[in-house]
């Protein structure tokens, strides 16, 4: 009994001394928070992520995300761990947002990262909600530093680019994809069209406008979709023979949701723009 | 006299439906997200390779002509059809032929097979569209009459297109099940040269039976007994018909998903200026068909809500009161 009393009066002890008030149960339902959090948290805080969040084409975190417990964005999965905090995106997964909240879960929505200032917002956001703030900032210092030394090399004539994904979607100039490719030193072509958020760029106009550089997913799966077939159109393939366009893959893993690790895409990117 | 009487008309619709083939064709190369101009195309086709000659060249001109190998082979596969079944609501969409070839080649593209073997993708439509051909005939064969034969392809569509969505459920590719409004709806966008080359050896093999199957066809309208007397090889003419279809609408919706109601409107529209035989009404069918269909992919090409209609709903949007305006009609006639 005495020991018990003990054991559990250092473990309250070493509990206090880590995080005194902070959420020590932290589940997220949307692939965006998922990434947040592996890279703000300690371990043993994450008590669930999205299955999303094992697929190496689109999460950087795969591998950690191999031993934390998955979920599929529905509320109950997330109710029988009874976690402290719950990270949601504001978009998926709403009706267990409502759901959660009318249960008393303590929950924290974020919106979709549109471009590196918002993303910077939620990772402070996130890491004052859990006691991880010097750790973001750290993180944020690095990520900045990476940047500026490429947007130092950014070439004077910057060379076009356009992201161009199945279906012949671009991301335009208010997304976290144009910012990655603006601090590499290229020239978002789908700004020029006038796309947004983001946009379908029909065949033709790609052909056309001719960009210097097509960035295609690195990713492509086994399992095919008539979505890829606009990717690998005779039209597109013939401009690329005639090296009026150059082909990059990236894995969409580093610039879908907001992470420190952008720096490396821009690194790497902006190898391609320097030449 | 007579005769001579006959075949004016016959030969004033041909060339109508050509010229607006023709027509339509340079339509086709003119219009599109990007503007050119008269000389633009001109050059495009004669001139240099450069970007302008790749968007004519690559992207509109193999489109056009799969609208018109697509637009043909429904055409004609419809005439064949309302001949075989003797009846004038039999078209590759309603009974459920587009819906299988649909699913043949939605098994066969998502599968992966399509990948290590191009032809796997026709391969699968055709079997697709040859097994609902043989379901069809076996309920509805021996004039079983309309009702049947309309009640039989609501249960093969419903049946294809439960079986589709299903198939594209299990494709590990987070975009495949958003893609079941292609196969269902039908859409040219972004086709290339690859699925011309693909499709026009098994749709020319198609046509050759259906127009082989033609002649016997003609005395099926006096009943298959009589047929038989007149020296007609039924079984043979009904197994032409069947691969026929089999191979030009399987290739088709392989490549195109399901455009609806061309079999259904051309042949019906033309019968009045070149009657009722088939071996005039295929022919011209298919170039009804190719000249229907090709209207159609323009008017899919309006940017409307941004996006691309699908080339079916364009087709659905004339042929379903049509459609309408013959159920109600051959009820008429029945009563």
């Amino acid at each position: 009994m005495r020991v018990a009393a003990l054991v559990l009066a250092a473990a309250l002890a070493n509990a206090a001394a880590a995080a005194p008030d902070y959420p020590q149960r932290v589940a997220s339902m949307n692939l965006c928070t998922d990434s947040m959090l592996f890279e703000l948290a300690r371990p043993e805080q994450v008590i669930s992520v999205t299955t999303l969040s094992r697929d190496p084409d689109v999460s950087y975190f795969a591998a950690r995300s191999r031993d934390v417990h998955v979920n599929r964005g529905l509320a109950e999965e997330v109710i029988e761990l009874q976690p402290d905090l719950v990270l949601t995106g504001v978009h998926t997964a709403s009706g267990a947002n409502d759901l959660l909240r009318r249960l008393g879960f303590n929950v924290l929505s974020f919106e979709p990262a549109l471009d590196l200032d918002t993303f910077r917002a939620s990772f402070r956001r996130l890491a004052a909600a859990i006691g991880a703030s010097v750790r973001a900032e750290r993180l944020l210092a690095t990520m900045d530093r990476r940047i500026e030394l490429s947007r130092q090399r950014t070439p004077t004539a910057r060379p076009t680019a356009i992201i161009y994904r199945p279906n012949g979607f671009s991301p335009g100039f208010r997304s976290l994809a144009h910012d990655m490719l603006v601090a590499a030193g290229f020239r978002n072509l789908a700004q020029d069209f006038g796309i947004e958020y983001g946009g379908f760029v029909p065949l033709e106009r790609l052909v056309v406008a001719a960009p210097d550089f097509v960035l295609l997913d690195a990713n492509p799966t086994d399992s095919p979709a008539l979505a890829d077939a606009i990717l690998i159109h005779p039209a597109l393939l013939k401009q690329r023979d005639r090296k009026h366009l150059r082909r990059i893959e990236i894995a969409e893993k580093y610039w879908t949701c907001g992470g420190t690790f952008i720096a490396e895409a821009i690194e790497h990117l902006a190898a391609f723009a320097a030449h | 006299m007579h005769a001579a009487n006959h075949h004016k008309p016959r030969g004033r619709i041909v060339l109508v439906l050509a010229g607006t083939i023709l027509v339509l064709l340079f339509l086709s190369l003119w219009i599109g997200p990007v503007r050119l101009t008269l000389p633009d195309v001109w050059s495009a086709l004669t001139g240099d390779p450069g970007p302008l000659a790749t968007v004519v060249r690559e992207i509109r001109l193999p489109r056009a002509i799969l609208a018109c190998l697509i637009g043909a082979s429904l055409g004609m596969s419809g005439a064949a059809l309302q001949a075989l079944v003797r009846n004038p609501l039999a078209e590759p969409g309603l009974i459920g032929v587009s819906a299988l070839a649909a699913l043949g080649a939605v098994i066969a593209y998502y599968s992966g097979l399509s990948g290590t073997y191009a032809f796997a993708l026709p391969l699968g439509g055709i079997i697709g569209a040859f097994l609902a051909v043989i379901a069809l005939f076996a309920l509805t064969g021996r004039g079983r009459g309309t009702l049947t034969l309309i009640l039989a392809g609501v249960a093969i569509n419903s049946l294809g297109g439960a079986l589709t969505a299903l198939a594209l459920n299990l494709s590990p590719n987070p975009f495949a099940a958003y893609e079941i409004f292609f196969w269902l709806m039908g859409s040219l966008s972004n086709r290339s040269s690859e699925h011309v080359y693909m499709v026009l050896p098994l749709m020319l093999c198609g046509w050759a039976f259906l127009l082989a199957a033609a002649r016997g066809l003609d005395t099926f309208t006096l009943g298959e007994e009589v047929a038989a007397t007149l020296g007609v090889n039924i079984a043979r003419t009904r197994w032409f018909v069947i691969v026929g279809s089999a191979l030009a609408v399987g290739a088709g919706v392989a490549v195109a998903g399901i455009v609806g109601f061309v079999g259904l409107v051309v042949p019906h529209l033309l019968r009045p200026f070149v009657g009722h035989r088939p071996i005039v009404l295929l022919p011209v069918s298919a170039l009804g068909g190719a000249a229907l269909t090709l209207a159609a992919d323009l008017v899919s090409r309006a940017p409307i809500g941004g996006a691309e209609l699908k080339l079916g709903v364009v087709t659905a949007l004339i042929g379903a009161p049509f459609f309408l305006f013959l159920v109600l009609k051959t009820r008429q006639d029945v009563a």
